[in-house]
């Protein structure tokens, strides 16, 4: 049922896209679309780039060390259609949260299901699991 | 001076009417004139404030089948459709109805490109051409999301890699020379067939391919794309011909559009394609 759910997304995902955000890789050949994880960071860079656009995030563990994040989403006439083209949105040095399914690696890289913005507006972009947007209460979560 | 002036003006506006006034037949034609299949972008809200927005909603469904932002069209069938944005959606490409039918000393060779597309490496040969932002292409980059008519010349505007295609609809022949020309796009030359417009193209590369499963074609191949309007649904249709590499002529499942609705509406800029990922994917053998 999650695959069809998943599915469905997808194909939603596509109307609102259109052609212009055809992309190169099945997102399954290179993150756990089963998986969620929370990451809470520092926003360092936008790559506002086809076929996908990427965010890379510094984020502070629990230890107080420092890893750099990457969460890749759909392409920028994807994002621009959810109303994220405008830059103001992504400030440098704000601090972001960020629903991402894992790179089946184990790196730290992820596929974007959703962004909360610093003043708590919440998008979906990816791969929603509910339609209020609510994540496995077993997600692990990181940075502060 | 000042009637001079105006005589003038007169004279001027006189000339450019005879050059710019349409042949009687042009001006008989359905005008095609808009944007369809759900691009454009108009009347976004500023994503500014605190509030949950849901990029999924199924309303939004139901408003691009209903041609509201101008997606599909009632009436459409098959995957032929969903334009979609993942490969993930690779089933609904092999789930289509209507398949090449590839000669088979070719067989083993559309196989390689289909089980190798995302290798790279020693592989690379086999890559699909997205993989290196190669443009996707005739047929492949589907329907025009916008179309100009201008008289006897139609032109087709794609929101990816802010592609155009410039096709006289005069019924001329291709000119004998760059139909052996050896672009993505081809050289495209229109028709009329009562109300449908008849694109035929040819003079393509053979980088490009015709869907995710490998289709691979020579740069023989000749696309004839058929365009019918019926009030805001454009029926989109197209054959392709490679007498190198197919058995029979394929033709794609019919696709069906909404005009967009929106007067608003505008064919956005894209941005340029930077994937390194061939190659390097976790499970590079997921096609999908």
């Amino acid at each position: 049922m999650k695959k069809i759910a998943l599915m469905g997304s997808a194909l939603a995902l596509g109307l609102l896209t259109g052609s212009a955000t055809q992309a190169h890789h099945a997102v399954q050949a290179q993150f756990d679309v089963s998986k969620n994880v929370i990451i809470t960071g520092k926003l360092l860079k936008v790559e506002w780039q086809n076929p996908h656009a990427w965010f890379h995030f510094e984020v502070t563990n629990a230890d107080g060390t420092t890893d750099v994040w990457s969460t890749e989403t759909v392409g920028p006439n994807g994002l621009r259609r959810l109303g994220l083209s405008d830059r103001r949105l992504f400030q440098i040095g704000e601090t972001y949260k960020v629903d991402l399914c894992p790179d089946r690696s184990g790196a730290k890289l992820g596929f974007t299901n959703a962004f909360w913005f610093p003043d708590g507006k919440f998008v979906k972009v990816g791969f929603p699991e509910s339609p209020n947007g609510e994540i496995p209460a077993d997600a692990p979560k990181v940075g502060n | 001076m000042e009637m001079r002036a105006s005589l003038g003006s007169m004279l001027l506006a006189g000339a450019l009417c005879s050059v710019m006034a349409l042949p009687a037949a042009a001006q008989n034609r359905p005008n095609f004139n808009g944007i369809y299949g759900g691009a454009g972008v108009a009347d976004l809200k500023a994503a500014t404030c605190g509030e949950k927005v849901d990029g999924f909603a199924q309303s939004n469904n139901e408003r691009y089948k209903a041609g509201a932002v101008g997606g599909l069209a009632e009436g459409n069938k098959g995957a032929a459709g969903w334009i979609t944005f993942e490969q993930d959606c690779g089933p609904q490409h092999r789930g289509r109805v209507s398949k090449p039918m590839y000669k088979p000393q070719y067989w083993e060779t559309v196989r390689m490109h289909d089980n190798y597309a995302n290798a790279g490496g020693k592989y690379e040969e086999y890559a699909d051409p997205q993989w290196k932002n190669y443009p996707l292409g005739v047929p492949r980059i589907g329907p025009p999301n916008q179309i100009v008519q201008v008289g006897d010349n139609m032109f087709f505007l794609y929101e990816n890699q802010n592609t155009f295609r410039s096709i006289p609809t005069d019924c001329r022949e291709h000119d004998p020379v760059l139909k052996y020309d050896q672009s993505p796009n081809g050289l495209s030359v229109g028709c009329w067939d009562g109300d449908t417009l008849v694109v035929t193209t040819m003079g393509f590369t053979d980088v490009t391919w015709l869907d995710w499963p490998g289709y691979i074609h020579s740069n023989e191949m000749v696309v004839v794309e058929k365009l019918k309007l019926d009030g805001d649904a454009l029926t989109y249709d197209v054959t392709v011909k490679d007498p190198v590499y197919f058995m029979q002529d394929w033709q794609f499942d019919t696709t069906k559009l909404a005009r967009n609705k929106n007067p608003k509406a505008q064919l956005m800029q894209d941005v340029p394609y930077i994937d390194r990922s061939l190659g390097k994917l976790s499970d590079p053998n997921y096609r999908g």
